[in-house]
C-alpha cells in the first residue's frame, strides 16, 4: 500500500513539473490526454484501487481525487496563462469590432422632432387630429364650401360621402379652436393624402406641420417673427424669409413664404432653380369666417395659421431629390441620417 | 396666365424692365414664373420684291425665284403655292437668324444654288404656319429691316393667377396691378365704333329665360365681314401668348379676352334662323354639339345659347360646331355675357371642359365688362374684317349685379398688420387699384369695382392694403416664448423615450406610407376589415392599414430584396379600423421586426441567425426599461404568423399585442424569402403602464448568496412553471430567478430536456447565512421533484 502511495506522490511531482516545462498550447493538450484520459496514467492509479485492501480503498480514492484536482487546476491554469499571451500576441487595436448594429431614427421624423423642439421652445404645444376626417373639417369649416373654385385645388381621397383623408393639417385647427379658448398656440404635425401619382417630387401621402396662434393683438408682424425664427434656428442664422401675397380661403391676407436657399446662400442653383429661393408653403392671418366657425369673436381676437411640408423640409436639409426615398425606407437609406 | 410685357407698355407707362415687373408683381401676389424672351434670336431679315419666277430645273414643285432685297438681286429656291411676281415678302440671307436660332447658310437644292429664303410664318415664330410664304401689303419697298414693321421682341411672362383673381387673367388688370404699384394712368383701348350698318334693335332680340344663370346678355351684328387671316401683329401677340391664329374673327375675340379678360364669343349669324336669342336652360338628356366636334348630353343644370330652339353654345363653356365661324361667315352675332360662376363651374366639370372662357366666368367675370369687350371687338373687326356694324348694342340685364358696399376701419389694417399706415397712405393704393371709396380717418366707404369679385369684406381690403404696402415692409414680432409652459404630453414623452431606447439598441426607425393593397389584405385574412378609399390611384394604395404588420413586411421584403438581409426595423405608427357610425379607430402600434443575422458578422462572436427568441428578447427588454413587469405571453392565433410560433402578449385581462414567426403562407403572399419575426404591441396600453411613476427603493444593504440547481424535467413542463415554483418555495429571500443553460442529450433522456437555473438569495435584514441558504435550496430541490418530477443533476 505504501508502495502505491509512493509511486502516486512520484507521479504527482513528474505531473507537476512536466506542466511547470510546458510551453505550448498544443504541448499542453497532449499532456492532458497522457495524464488524464481514459487510457491516462491516472486511470491506472485508479484502476488500482480495486486492488488494495477494502479498509485502504477510501484513502487511496481520496489522495487520487486530491491530485486529479491539482492537475487539473494547474492546467486550467496553464492553459490561461497561454491564452492570455494568445490575447496579448493578436492585440490590435485598430481591429474593427463591429459589435452590433447600429440603430438611426427616419429622417423624416427626425426634422418633424427638430421642428417640435423649436416651437415648444416658442410656446407652441402639439396638437393631433386624425387622419380620415369629415369634409366639414377639411374644408367647410375652412371656408371652403362645396362650390368653392379652390376645392379643385387638392383632388381628395375619400371613404365615403362627407369623410375623406384628409389634404392637409388645418382641420386640426379648427378641432382645437372648438375646444379651447383663445390664447391657442399649437403646432399639428401629420400625415396627409392628395391623389397625386408618386413622382420625385410628389407622394400621396405626404407630412404636413400646421401652425396657428390666436390671441388678441397677434399680427402679421408675428406670422413674419414667428416663421423667420423657425428658419433661422433650423437652417442657421443667415437665412432669410421671404413672404408674398397668395389665396387660401381660409386666411387672409393669404401668403406663402420662401426662404433663401440654404444650399447656395442665395446665389442660385439647381435646388433654387437658379432664383435663390425655396418655396416653403403658405400662411396668413386666420379668416374672421373662420373665427366665425368655431365661434371666436374676430373683433377681440387676431391670429394667424401657417403650414409646412415637412417632406421638403427634410429633402432640403439633407439634400434628397427624391421623395419617394423618404417613404420607401431601405435601411442603406434611413442609416445615412 | 401668359402676359406680354409689350402690351402691358401700351396700356400703361412705366419705366420698369421686365426683370423689375417680374419682382413687383412676384411680391404682390402674381407670382412670376418665368419670364421668357420673343423673338430677340431673329436677325438679318428684310422686306424684298420677287421679280421674276422660273421653274426649277430638276423639281416640278420647286421654282427659283429672282428677289430684290433692296441690296441687289438674289435667287432663291422657294415652293410655296402662293408666289406671285411683285409680291412683298420677307427675305432672310445668308448669315440671318431665324426663330428657333436657325442660322441660314448659302444652300444648294436639288442641284440649283439658293442664296436665302422667302420666309413662311413659323420661321419667324408668328404662327405655327409654313403653308404660304408670308405676303406683304404692296407698298413696302425691298430692302426694310423686320423690326420697322413688326415687334418681334417681347417678354412674356408667366403668371401663377390664384382663384380669387380673375382681374389678372387679363393685361389690363396685370397692367392695373402695376399701376397700384408704380402709380400712372390705365390708358383703356378704344371702344369708339362707326356704327355704319342698320339699327341693331330691329334685328336682333336677347331673351334671358334664367337671369340667375345669366345676368347679363350683350349682343352686338356686324355684316359684311370678310373672315381672313389676321394682320402680322395680332397673329403674333397671340402666338407668343400661346394661342394659335385660326381667322380675323375669331383672333379678335380672343384678342379681346387676353386684354379684357372678357370671353367673347362669335356666332354666324347667317347660321341663325330666326332674329332671337334665347338663353335657357338645358332639357334632360338634351343633346349639343359643341365646336371640337363632341356630343354633349346635357341636363337641366346646364346652360345653353339658343336660336329658334336649338342650341348654338353652351353657355360660357364653348360654342357650337354648326355656328361657327367660318371663311363663308357674312354676318356675325358678337355676344359678351355675364354668366353666374356656379352654374358655368358645373357645366365645365360635368362636360369635362375647361376652356379660357369657363376659366374666367366659373372665377367671376366682370359684369360691367360686358358691353365694353362687345364694343372693342366690334370696333376691331370693323378695322380689320371691313365689317358694317349695326347701330347700338342689345343689352339684356335681367338681374343687377349691384357691388358690394364695404364699411372699413384702417385700424383694422393696423391692428392685423402690426403697420403704422396712414390714412393717406390707404387712400393712395385705393385709388392705384381703381377702388372707390368714401371718406378717410376712421371710417370708409368702400364700393367694390366690378371686376373684383374677391372684395367683399373689411378684411379683403386689408389683404390689398398688405399686398401693395409691401410685406417686406411689414415689421417683423418677435415675442418671449414658452413662458405659458407649453406642455409636452407624457405620451409624447413615452414615445421619444421607446424610440430612443430601440435606436439604441440598433433597430431603424421606418416611416413607411399608409395606404396598402387592400386585394393582399384581403389574401392574408378574407375576414379582415379595414379602411377602403373610394377613389384610390391604384389597388396597391387602396386601403389604410389596419396594422402595422402589413407596411412592415413591405418594408421587409424591399429591404432583402435589395441585399439588406440582417435587419432590425421599428415603427411607432398609427393604425386604422372602419368605425359604423363616424370617421375611423385611429390608434397607435409598436411594431418591431426583425430577419436574418442577430448580430453583424465580426470576429467577435459566432455567427447566429435570429429566431424567436430574438424577438422575443426585444420586448423582454422594452418591458424591463420601462419597469413593466405584469405581462405574460401565451400561444394564440394570428393572421401574420406560423401556427407553431405565435403568440400573444397579455396581462390578466387585456391583449396588448402579439409575436411570432411570419408563416410561410404569408411570407409568400408579400414576397418575403428570409425568416423573420415580428412583434405589435398597443401603444395605449403600453403607455399606461411606461408612465407608471418610479419611486426609489433603497440599495439592498447585504450581500447576495448565489445558488445554481440543475434538473431534467419533462420536456413540457414550461420554464414559468418551474421559475414560479422556485419563487414560491424561497419565499422572500429569492432576489431572481433566471435560466442560465439549457441541455438535451446526454446523460438527458428522450422527452426530458435539462435546464439550469440560478438563483440569488438574498435577505433585507441580515446576511444570509451558508445554512439558512442550503436549507431552503435543499427544499426546492425536494419540491421541484414532487411537483414537477424533475431529477436533479449533479454537477
Ligand atoms: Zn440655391
Amino acid at each position: 500500500m505504501d508502495d502505491i502511495l509512493n509511486k502516486i506522490k512520484e507521479f504527482e511531482s513528474f505531473a507537476l513539473s512536466k506542466l511547470e516545462s510546458v510551453n505550448d498550447k498544443k504541448a499542453l493538450d497532449a499532456i492532458k490526454i497522457e495524464l488524464l484520459s481514459r487510457k491516462g496514467r491516472l486511470s491506472e492509479f485508479y484502476g488500482m484501487v480495486s486492488k488494495v485492501p477494502t479498509e485502504m480503498r477510501p484513502k487511496l480514492g481520496a489522495e487520487l481525487n486530491r491530485i486529479k484536482k491539482v492537475i487539473q487546476d494547474k492546467i486550467e491554469l496553464t492553459d490561461k496563462a497561454f491564452r492570455e499571451v494568445f490575447k496579448k500576441e493578436f492585440f490590435d487595436y485598430t481591429l474593427p469590432v463591429r459589435a452590433s448594429f447600429i440603430g438611426h431614427k427616419h429622417p423624416l421624423l427626425q426634422t418633424v422632432d427638430d421642428i417640435i423642439t423649436i416651437f415648444h421652445g416658442m410656446g407652441f404645444e402639439v396638437a393631433h387630429g386624425p387622419d380620415v376626417e369629415t369634409d366639414y373639417y377639411n374644408f367647410d369649416a375652412l371656408n371652403t364650401p362645396e362650390d368653392h373654385p379652390s376645392r379643385d385645388l387638392s383632388d381628395t381621397f375619400y371613404i365615403k360621402k362627407g369623410i375623406l383623408l384628409r389634404t392637409h393639417t388645418s382641420p386640426v385647427q379648427i378641432r382645437t379652436m372648438e375646444k379651447k379658448k383663445p390664447p391657442v398656440k399649437i403646432i399639428a404635425p401629420g400625415r396627409c393624402y392628395r391623389s397625386d401619382t408618386p413622382d420625385a417630387s410628389h407622394s400621396p401621402v405626404f407630412y404636413q406641420c400646421e401652425g396657428l396662434y390666436v390671441d388678441e393683438g397677434v399680427s402679421f408682424g408675428d406670422l413674419k417673427g414667428t416663421i423667420t425664427a423657425f428658419a433661422r434656428t433650423m437652417f442657421g442664422k443667415n437665412v432669410k424669409v421671404r413672404f408674398r401675397p397668395h389665396f387660401f380661403p381660409f386666411t387672409e391676407p393669404s401668403v406663402e413664404y420662401d426662404f433663401s436657399c440654404i444650399i447656395c446662400g442665395g446665389k442660385g442653383c439647381r435646388v433654387c432653380k437658379y432664383n435663390g429661393w425655396l418655396e416653403i408653403s403658405g400662411a396668413g392671418m386666420v379668416d374672421p369666417e373662420v373665427f366665425k366657425t368655431v365661434g371666436y369673436d374676430s373683433e377681440k381676437y387676431t391670429g394667424f395659421a401657417f403650414g409646412m411640408g415637412v417632406d421638403r423640409i427634410t429633402m432640403l436639409r439633407y439634400q434628397i431629390d427624391d421623395i419617394r426615398l423618404l417613404y420607401e425606407n431601405d435601411v442603406r437609406f434611413i442609416r445615412q441620417f | 396666365m401668359k402676359i406680354s410685357y409689350n402690351w402691358l407698355k401700351e396700356l400703361l407707362d412705366f419705366d420698369a424692365s421686365p426683370e423689375e415687373v417680374a419682382y413687383l408683381l412676384t411680391m404682390s401676389g402674381s407670382e412670376v414664373e418665368t419670364i421668357e424672351n420673343k423673338g430677340f434670336e431673329i436677325k438679318g431679315v428684310v422686306t424684298a420684291t420677287i421679280t421674276d419666277i422660273k421653274p426649277h430645273p430638276n423639281a416640278n414643285k420647286l421654282t427659283i425665284c429672282d428677289v430684290d432685297t433692296g441690296e441687289g438681286k438674289v435667287s432663291v429656291v422657294c415652293g410655296a403655292p402662293n408666289l406671285k411676281i411683285g409680291m412683298k415678302v420677307f427675305f432672310a440671307g445668308e448669315g440671318a437668324v431665324l426663330a428657333g436660332n436657325n442660322k441660314l447658310k448659302k444652300a444648294t437644292i436639288r442641284g440649283v444654288e439658293s442664296s436665302g429664303m422667302i420666309l413662311a410664318e413659323d420661321e419667324l415664330g408668328i404662327s405655327d404656319d409654313h403653308t404660304i410664304v408670308i405676303e406683304l401689303a404692296d407698298g413696302y419697298k425691298p430692302g426694310r429691316p423686320i423690326e420697322d414693321i413688326l415687334a418681334l421682341n417681347d417678354y412674356i411672362f408667366e403668371l401663377e393667377i390664384t382663384p380669387n383673381r380673375p382681374d389678372c387673367l387679363s393685361h389690363i388688370g396685370i397692367a392695373r396691378e402695376l399701376k397700384a404699384l408704380l402709380g400712372g394712368k390705365l390708358k383703356f383701348p378704344e371702344t369708339s365704333i362707326d356704327e355704319t350698318g342698320p339699327e341693331v334693335s330691329s334685328n336682333l332680340t336677347i331673351e334671358i329665360d334664367d337671369p340667375d344663370g345669366c345676368p347679363r346678355y350683350t349682343g352686338r351684328l356686324i355684316s359684311d365681314v370678310k373672315v381672313r387671316p389676321s394682320p402680322l401683329w395680332l397673329k403674333l401677340r397671340l402666338y407668343y401668348l400661346g394661342l394659335r391664329p385660326i381667322n380675323n374673327i375669331v383672333d379678335i375675340t380672343n384678342y379681346v379676352l387676353l386684354e379684357t379678360g372678357h370671353p367673347l364669343h362669335a356666332f354666324d349669324y347667317d347660321y341663325f334662323k330666326t332674329a332671337k336669342v334665347q338663353v335657357r336652360r338645358a332639357y334632360e338628356g338634351e343633346k349639343f354639339v359643341t365646336l371640337d366636334e363632341v356630343e354633349r348630353i346635357l341636363n337641366s343644370k346646364h346652360l345653353l345659347i339658343t336660336n329658334a330652339e336649338e342650341p348654338v353654345a353652351l353657355a360660357g363653356i364653348m360654342g357650337g360646331l354648326h355656328s361657327e365661324v367660318t371663311e363663308s361667315t357674312t354676318r356675325v352675332l358678337l355676344e359678351s355675357a355675364y354668366f353666374d360662376p356656379v352654374t358655368i363651374r358645373y357645366g365645365a366639370k360635368t362636360v369635362g371642359l375647361s376652356t379660357e372662357s369657363s376659366q374666367r366666368f366659373e372665377r367671376g367675370a366682370d359684369p360691367d365688362m360686358a358691353p365694353k369687350a362687345n364694343n372693342r371687338a366690334c370696333k376691331l373687326i370693323a378695322e380689320l374684317a371691313n365689317g358694317k356694324v349695326f347701330k347700338g348694342i342689345v343689352d339684356a340685364y335681367p338681374k343687377n349685379i349691384s357691388p358690394v358696399k364695404i364699411s372699413f376701419r384702417p385700424q383694422i389694417a393696423r391692428t392685423v398688420l402690426g403697420i403704422d399706415i396712414n390714412s393717406n397712405e390707404i387712400n393712395k393704393i385705393f385709388k392705384g387699384l381703381d377702388i372707390e371709396f368714401e371718406g378717410d380717418g376712421s371710417l370708409m366707404d368702400v364700393t367694390q369695382p366690378s371686376f373684383r369679385p374677391d372684395l367683399t369684406r373689411e378684411i379683403d381690403l386689408v389683404e390689398e392694403i398688405a399686398r401693395i404696402y409691401g410685406l417686406d415692409k411689414i415689421p417683423e414680432v418677435y415675442r418671449a416664448g414658452g413662458t405659458l409652459g407649453a406642455e409636452i404630453t407624457p405620451k409624447a414623452k413615452v414615445i421619444d423615450r421607446l424610440r430612443n431606447f430601440l435606436v439604441g439598441r440598433g433597430f431603424v426607425e421606418i416611416f413607411p406610407l399608409t395606404l396598402v393593397d387592400g386585394r393582399q389584405l384581403i389574401k392574408i385574412d378574407n375576414e379582415i376589415d379595414f379602411v377602403k378609399l373610394q377613389n384610390p390611384i391604384s389597388e396597391e394604395m387602396s386601403a389604410l392599414r389596419p396594422d402595422l404588420a402589413t407596411t412592415m413586411l413591405k418594408v421587409l421584403r424591399h429591404n432583402i430584396n435589395h441585399g439588406n438581409k440582417d435587419i432590425k426595423l421599428f415603427e411607432v405608427g398609427t393604425y386604422y379600423k372602419p368605425v359604423k357610425n363616424g370617421l375611423a379607430l385611429e390608434k397607435e402600434l409598436i411594431c418591431l421586426a426583425i430577419s436574418g443575422r442577430e448580430e453583424p458578422v465580426s470576429w467577435r462572436h459566432k455567427e447566429v441567425f435570429s429566431d424567436f427568441y430574438s424577438i422575443k428578447a426585444e420586448i423582454e427588454a422594452i418591458f424591463e426599461y420601462f419597469k413593466i413587469s405584469d405581462f405574460e405571453i401565451e400561444p394564440c392565433n394570428s393572421s401574420h404568423f406560423a401556427d407553431d410560433c405565435s403568440y400573444m402578449i397579455k396581462d390578466n385581462d387585456k391583449i396588448w399585442g402579439r409575436l411570432g414567426r411570419i408563416s410561410s403562407d404569408v411570407a409568400k403572399i408579400v414576397g418575403i424569402k428570409q425568416e423573420s419575426f415580428l412583434a405589435e404591441l398597443e401603444f395605449d396600453i403600453f403607455c399606461e403602464y411606461a408612465l407608471r411613476q418610479s419611486y426609489f427603493k433603497p440599495l439592498p444593504r447585504f450581500p447576495a448568496s448565489n445558488r445554481d440547481i440543475a434538473i431534467i424535467v419533462d420536456q413540457s413542463i414550461p420554464a414559468k412553471e418551474i421559475i414560479s415554483l422556485i419563487k414560491k418555495v424561497a419565499g422572500d429571500i429569492v432576489e431572481d430567478v433566471f435560466p442560465f443553460d439549457l441541455y438535451k442529450g446526454k446523460n438527458v433522456s428522450e422527452g426530458m430536456k435539462g435546464i439550469a437555473f440560478r438563483i440569488i438569495y438574498r435577505s433585507k435584514d441580515h446576511t444570509l447565512t451558508d445554512d439558512e441558504v442550503e436549507e431552503v435550496h435543499g427544499r426546492i430541490s425536494q419540491r421541484l421533484n414532487k411537483e414537477l418530477g424533475a431529477q436533479l443533476r449533479s454537477k
